[in-house]
């Protein structure tokens, strides 16, 4: 068929959009709501143009040609339409493009960037962007407009690039800092490093003749915003938006030289609210401009809450495993995106690992039947624990309850009165356990009596660790506020504390006094367990999210990315090291620890495989193909079985020996804590609270 | 926590009772839908209007409970149940209060009076139930009741012409009635039927006590050993003038009583009817004189003087207009049938079915029914290009999700005349060629989805609805289906959506619902005004149709009259009627003699027409030259006291609520509208705020997505266009009639003479009690709620402007 296009007759299949045949004779539609290929419903409205017989302006992604149709797309009223769409969208959203700090640096230097390599370990490179550019004689307009000045102090910006143009190692850095709360700037969140220049290169849609940038401002922080950039990032707030470089808003309002909109800039929502989804991905709400494009096309994933102005994007928990990290790439803003290391809320969500691990009387049943299923019903992720005849548990809002473990009925329950994920230890009918206002706290089990209580200042995400260090009981416990405490189990008494370069969300393991643990700044560090001096450290690729587990002289630790270190200790130092197994992708998604037998490694990997691992050779003996995506959940050693539950319900359990699956379960829900194995019967508890006993089948 | 009805007390107990409970229903439905597989995502409102009526909100558990054996998922559940207004997923407190914020009800106060409501029950400030669980409260885009302004339903109760001052008063009602709930009437109707008693049992009828009417009447005629038939019937349109009732006596003389009080009903009764025996007569002018002595209420006057003045403002009320739509007003019981037969009724099926239907159509051409629903589009047009397309299933749907606040056309013509609306689906099914008709009413009329639904049961007993209609090749389903409560799902295509069980989201036309509409077939879709047209246009023919009306317009329009008007209601006038005609003949002037300053029509989609263009005749094309639109009718009428911003403003809050939030234009545009409103009528506004609203205002117009967006600006547009001095003062920090709160404060005149009158009603304590004195307010305190005003005798308080000073 025929239409007419700006006067120009052109013949047209009339099989697609209006969008895809004006781009296929070279007309720029701009348009951000459409994806070709994908399903999509209109909405952003900037692909407008005006079909001149009806009079009317039609979203072309959603308009079919029709014969003898004639089409404007480049009058002053066509395009006046586009750019106030732009400027509503922009009224609607909220986020720094460009860190202030570096869109101030009068020497070019890409402030927000140097900040963000360091954090991520990698000073070499961020001295690298120094390029030998010195800040002497400048006023440091960066620290005046740093956004962390608002909320309290401004992060010392000059400082740390001195520091790294001496090429002070990270460590000693951190270690010289850790008395001087300054310098935590380095302590924060750390991004994905871009892979090209934010202005430059910055999307095919820019018009080369375009020299202008649009640059979108956070504005200023009200009271209460001040006191939760406070809570959520310990120094710098890493302003700028970490998927600008794809962010279709920016480029168009470059293009239509957008400085800003004439109704307003902002938005209603939290600011710089990130929701962990799956894996890297992470949700912006306040920068979404509600397209849909995430929602049309997953499956019972992101869904549409509310209507009209009010309505957002959101993703239910339970539906946050039906999303897949690639429909980052289809988010036309910054509000869906990819994380190298996760923010707070995600590590939140991650493992919890309980210090009690060892079954010595357990045995796996042959023939495992459910016994009793108990259904809580709360979201449920620390990992229970069997005390004095029954199965303690313990939600997310610090419901405790006690089942009988024969029959499942509740026999006991303590509320503890606040948020809590870490799973909890139990010595002496005394509870020990953190919770996410940062309390540590310990609670007889008798009469449900607070001992005692001790505040960090960060979430906590692992079970307290309880160790004997010469002759003295001690508590290990990790937080958010990036310290490694050690308290006395007895009074609470802070004995001594160790600073590290980011959140703490394993535990600790022990080896002859000395404490090891991984911080999520990739260092797994060793302690002194009497004078709470660090001994020693070890840089890895990755963070390092789960506790390290110790095997005679050796220590087995897994990073995100998947990799398994082994460490050979002696006297408080490592004496070497070597890679166990390398992480078949960078995607990363290891949460669970490794388990070690005298001859075997153990490992879950993120590619949903139960890997052998010869501890002498390293060479792997056999894997076996999981049926779901393995978590936080490790598998559990019981003689020569192996018990496995997977991130998405599935329970089974192998041989040692060959790796050949014995039996299946499927509980049709997550799983995440650890399972508990007494004689001849096991326990699961998924993530929606519920209960399930196996015992042998008659 | 513990389940009210049985004694259930731990939770897993209530959670297991939630979860059988949730599987009866799901099962119900599923046997109801024939399904062989699990019930499909398409029944989802259906399914979470079951669940809500069961459990009052939709727990957690019971949704839970669905995603496990159903086809829907969590996604779509969230998506669907945060959509429509009508599902909660908290629990609300054992009464919910509705106050109702329609046009009518706005302008005559609606928000004074749901603050009233939150002071007289002790509610927190950001709490929507009290502390005790008794109450919760919300407001209500439109119960449909605007001539009784302002109106608030608790529970299924209904009352009108609320005033703030005394809320406690309508409470204290309410409390009365659910105590008295039970009392049964018994009626023992043997002998001679002496004659008729005719009253309006709508649910405008009812707020305004029409239930206590009839039982009055009920326990009269025990009393005095009368027998007549107590008929309930349909909406006569007389709103203001309700309770209304008709005594029709067997030589067919009808004496009408408007306005009665049910201690009138006796005296009126006996005036017309003998008391079945001596005694009893004696017995009740004892009972009388007794009665009369102790309330000191004479009933003479009543019946004797009121003939001609009681009747003359319903006489003027009632003339002029010209029922199609609402033919049988004030005679015919709705649910009749036989009645309805009697009258004429499906004399325009059995037409059609005779004819073949190309014919058909043609004369649904020929008469020039244009689509009554706001577009004004021809219906012949429509039907036939829908007849056209070849696919095997086709629909019919009757719209009757009338969102407009101001608006209770759809309302009053589905409960009085369903039987009516029904007819015409069904000839427009036969015209096109549909199997399956579907009547969607918006969950908000629950009366007339339950008269609906008597009626479709007795259609299909007399073979209207089934397999070979009247004995013909003609065979048609009909079903329901309730609309959720969003203002968007009157826009057609967001209306299938929603069916097929979507977010009432619209999408862009081209392809029109005539070709792909719901699950993809051609759909016709008409209102239940246009299809109540119908049945008269088959039966009288085309010709005579078309002599109603103006050149473009033809037939008559149903409208709601509400505002300032003396006399609200319903009314049927033929296209062409002025709006002064209806405001001054039918609607009996302005209410306190106010002067006329603009008549609204057409509601959120709709415009103001000022005052010295309302000589021009109403039509399609005359409104939309005015930059107001047909609409589906509401008529607001809008006096000297009314500040056309706060008008525009009213609207604009009620779209940016309403907006399904799909498309850019809508969802931000209609906010940062509301957001300069905001700012001119709190007296923060400048003119260039001004000029970007106006901006705004078009491009809103020119780029939305769908109908309801793109005439979203009118109320804003045609305001700025004849009213746009009122805009620039309120720049200048003047609101003339004090609507805008935030610009003005009360201040007493010098004409007080220190009654206290004030000081005693003040909910606020704003006025110090100083007897004697001229009183004073506290701004500080005031709330501005205005009941001193009314309370003063001497006319002393006025509003000021604060910036004037």
């Amino acid at each position: 068929m025929r239409i007419s296009v700006n006067n120009n007759s052109i013949e047209v299949s009339g099989q697609r959009p209006l969008i895809e045949e004006l781009r296929e004779i070279g007309i720029r539609v701009p348009s951000m709501c459409y994806a070709e290929g994908r399903e999509h419903r209109s909405s952003c409205m900037v692909c407008m143009v005006k079909d001149v017989k009806k009079g009317v302006m039609l979203p072309s992604c959603s308009t079919m040609p029709y014969e003898g149709m004639e089409i404007e797309t480049d009058t002053d009223e066509v395009r006046e339409l586009r750019r106030l769409s732009l400027e509503l969208l922009l009224s609607d959203h909220r986020a720094d493009c460009e860190a202030p700090c570096t869109l101030v640096c009068q020497r070019g230097i890409d402030v927000a960037r140097v900040i963000r390599l360091l954090d991520e370990g990698k000073p070499d490179e961020a001295a690298g962007l120094l390029d030998n550019v010195s800040c002497e004689g400048c006023k440091a307009p960066c620290e005046k407009a740093c956004r962390r000045g608002t909320v309290d102090e401004c992060v010392p910006i000059r400082e740390i690039l001195q520091r790294l143009r001496n090429r002070e190692s990270v460590l000693e850095l951190h270690g010289e800092v850790s008395d001087a709360p300054r310098c935590e700037g380095l302590r924060t969140t750390v991004q994905r490093p871009s892979q090209h220049g934010a202005f430059s290169d910055a999307s095919a849609t820019t018009h080369p003749d375009e020299q202008f940038t649009f640059n979108n401002r956070l504005g200023r922080f009200t009271d209460q915003e001040k006191e939760r950039m406070k809570k959520l990032y310990p120094q710098c707030l890493h302003c700028a938006c970490e998927g600008r470089d794809k962010c279709q808003l920016r480029s168009l309002a470059s293009e239509a030289r957008i400085k800003s909109s004439r109704y307003g800039m902002g938005s209603t929502l939290p600011v710089k609210e990130q929701i962990p989804v799956t894996g890297r991905l992470v949700y912006e709400p306040a920068k979404c401009i509600r397209c849909g494009l995430c929602v049309y096309n997953t499956q019972d994933g992101f869904t549409f809450d509310k209507r009209g102005f009010d309505m957002r994007v959101v993703v239910p928990e339970e539906s946050k495993s039906h999303v897949s990290e690639k429909i980052a790439s289809l988010c036309p803003t910054g509000a869906l995106f990819l994380k190298i290391l996760m923010p707070l809320m995600l590590l939140l969500t991650g493992c919890r690992h309980s210090a009690e691990g060892e079954y010595p009387n357990a045995e796996l049943p042959e023939h495992p039947q459910l016994m009793w299923e108990h259904r809580h019903n709360v979201r449920t992720v620390a990992s229970p624990l069997a005390y004095d005849g029954m199965i303690l548990f313990c939600d997310k809002h610090g419901q405790m309850k006690g089942l009988d473990e024969d029959t499942g009925e509740e026999q006991f329950s303590l509320s503890l009165d606040g948020d809590m994920e870490a799973s909890f230890t139990i010595e002496d009918s005394t509870l020990y356990v953190g919770m996410m206002d940062g309390h540590v706290r310990s609670l007889s089990l008798t009469d449900a009596s607070e001992r005692w209580n001790y505040e960090t200042e960060g979430q906590i995400a692992a079970a307290p660790v309880l160790t004997t260090v010469n002759g003295e009981r001690r508590l290990f416990v990790g937080s958010y506020d990036n310290y490694m405490y050690t308290l006395s189990p007895q009074t609470g008494e802070l004995i001594h504390r160790v600073p590290t370069g980011y959140y703490i969300n394993g535990g600790a393991a022990l080896w002859q006094g000395y404490a090891l643990f991984g911080g999520c700044d990739a260092w797994v560090r060793i302690v002194d367990g009497t004078s709470g001096e660090p001994t020693d450290s070890l840089h890895l690729d990755s963070y390092i999210p789960s506790s390290p587990v110790v095997y005679g002289d050796c220590a087995y630790v897994a990073d995100y990315l998947g990799d398994v270190y082994e460490l050979t200790l002696s006297e408080g130092h490592i004496a070497s090291h070597r890679k166990l197994l390398s992480a078949e992708e960078d995607d990363g998604g290891m949460l669970s620890v490794p388990i070690v037998s005298r001859d075997d490694v153990y490992v879950l990997t993120p590619d949903r495989r139960l890997v052998c691992l010869n501890r002498k050779t390293g060479e792997e003996k056999w894997h076996s193909l999981l049926k779901g995506e393995t978590g936080e959940c490790s598998p559990v050693l019981v003689d020569n079985r192996l018990l496995v539950c997977t991130k998405t319900g599935v329970v089974t359990i192998h041989d040692t020996s060959t790796g050949q699956q014995l039996w299946e379960y499927e509980t049709g829900e997550q799983i995440i804590s650890k399972p508990i194995v007494g004689k001849s019967r096991y326990y699961i508890q998924t993530a929606r609270g519920t209960l399930l006993c196996f015992a042998e089948g008659k | 926590m513990a389940c009210e009805n049985c004694n259930i007390t731990s939770p897993e107990e209530a959670r297991q009772a939630i979860r059988t409970r949730t599987d009866a229903i799901i099962e119900r439905l599923w046997s109801e839908a024939g399904e062989k597989q699990r019930l499909g995502r398409e029944y989802i409102i259906p399914l979470l209007q079951s669940l809500q009526a069961e459990f009052s909100y939709l727990p957690s558990d019971a949704l839970e409970r669905v995603y496990e054996t159903t086809d829907i998922d969590r996604a779509q559940a969230i998506s669907v149940a945060t959509f429509y207004a009508q599902f909660r997923m908290i629990p609300y407190g054992k009464h919910t209060i509705r106050v109702c914020c329609g046009t009518a009800c706005h302008v005559k106060g609606a928000n004074i009076v749901y603050d009233a409501f939150r002071r007289e029950l002790n509610m927190a400030e950001d709490s929507i139930t009290t502390d005790d669980q008794q109450y919760s409260i919300e407001k209500i885009a439109c119960l449909g009741c605007c001539a009784l302004a302002p109106v608030v339903q608790i529970d299924n109760k209904i009352f009108g012409h609320v005033q703030p001052g005394r809320v406690n008063e309508v409470l204290a009602e309410f409390e009365q009635l659910s105590n008295d709930a039970g009392a049964s009437s018994d009626s023992d109707n043997n002998g001679d039927i002496q004659g008729e008693v005719r009253l309006g049992m709508e649910n405008c009828c009812q707020a305004s006590g029409t239930a206590e009417v009839r039982e009055a009447v009920e326990l009269a005629c025990r009393e005095l050993g009368i027998n007549v038939t107590i008929k309930p019937v349909s909406c006569v349109g007389a709103c203001n003038l309700v309770p209304l009732i008709d005594v029709a006596m067997p030589d067919g003389k009808i004496t009408r009583y408007p306005n009665i009080r049910p201690e009138e009903v006796k005296e009126v009764l006996l005036h017309h009817f003998r008391p079945a025996s001596r005694l009893r007569r004696l017995r009740n002018v004892m009972l009388n004189r007794v009665d009369t002595f102790h309330t000191d209420q004479t009933w003479d006057n009543i019946v004797y003087q009121s003939d001609f003045q009681r009747n003359q403002n319903i006489n003027t009320f009632l003339e002029g207009q010209h029922r199609i739509s609402t033919e049988g007003y004030g005679l015919m019981n709705p649910l009749n049938i036989e009645e309805y037969i009697a009258r004429g009724g499906f004399e325009g099926l059995r037409q059609a079915l005779k004819m073949n239907r190309g014919d058909l159509i043609d004369e649904v051409l020929k008469s020039g029914l244009r689509g009554r629903g706001g577009g004004g589009f021809p219906s012949g047009r429509k039907w036939k290009i829908v007849a056209e397309q070849t696919d095997n299933e086709k629909f019919v749907i009757c719209n009757g999700d009338e969102g407009d606040p101001g608006a209770f056309m759809d309302r009053i013509l589905l409960e009085s005349y369903p039987l009516r609306v029904i007819e015409g689906l069904l000839i427009a099914a036969y015209a096109v060629g549909a199997r399956k008709a579907i009547l969607y009413i918006r969950a908000e009329y629950p009366q007339a989805v339950i008269r609906v639904r008597r009626a479709l049961e007795m259609c299909r007993e007399r073979g209207f609805i089934g397999e070979h209609v009247l004995d013909t090749d003609f065979s048609v389903d009909v079903s329901l289906f309730e609309g959720a409560g969003a203002f968007v799902c009157g826009e057609e295509t967001a209306l299938i959506a929603s069916i097929e069980g979507k977010r009432g989201f619209p999408h862009p036309r081209p392809p029109y619902p005539s070709k792909e509409g719901l699950f993809g077939h051609p759909t016709l879709i008409n209102n239940v005004e246009t299809l109540s047209q119908v049945p008269f246009i088959v039966s009288h023919g085309a010709d005579i149709y078309a002599k109603v009306g103006t050149e473009g317009s033809k037939g008559t329009k149903v409208f709601a009259l509400a505002g300032k008007v003396r006399h609200g209601g319903l009314i049927e006038v033929p296209m062409g009627t002025t709006l002064r005609q209806i405001v001054e003949q039918i609607g009996g002037g302005m209410e306190n003699d106010e002067k006329l300053k603009a008549v609204q029509t057409g509601g959120p989609s709709g415009g103001c027409i000022p005052a010295e263009l309302c000589d021009a005749p109403v039509d399609f094309d005359a409104l939309s030259e005015m930059g107001a639109i047909m609409g589906s009718g509401g008529l607001v009428v809008l006096g000297e006291s009314d500040c056309m911003v706060d008008v525009a403003r009213y609207f604009l809050n009620f779209i940016s609520s309403e907006s399904c939030g799909k498309c850019t234009f809508c969802r931000v545009g209609a906010r940062r509208m509301l957001d300069i409103l905001d700012k001119l009528t709190t007296g923060t506004g400048t003119m260039e705020d001004i000029d970007r609203l106006e901006v705004l205002a078009n491009a809103v117009k020119k780029a939305a997505l769908c109908g309801l967006g793109r005439t979203a600006p009118n109320p804003v547009l045609s305001t700025l266009r004849y009213f746009r001095n009122e805009y620039e003062e309120h720049v200048r920090g003047i609101c003339r009639t004090g609507s805008c709160k935030k610009m003005v404060r009360l201040t007493v005149t010098d004409d007080c003479i220190g009654c206290t009158k004030c000081a005693r009603c003040c909910p606020a304590d704003a006025i110090p009690f100083v007897p004697y004195e001229k009183h004073t307010i506290d701004t500080e305190l005031c709330t501005l709620c205005g009941l001193c005003i009314d309370e003063c005798d001497f006319n002393a308080i006025k509003y000021e402007n604060k910036r004037q000073q």
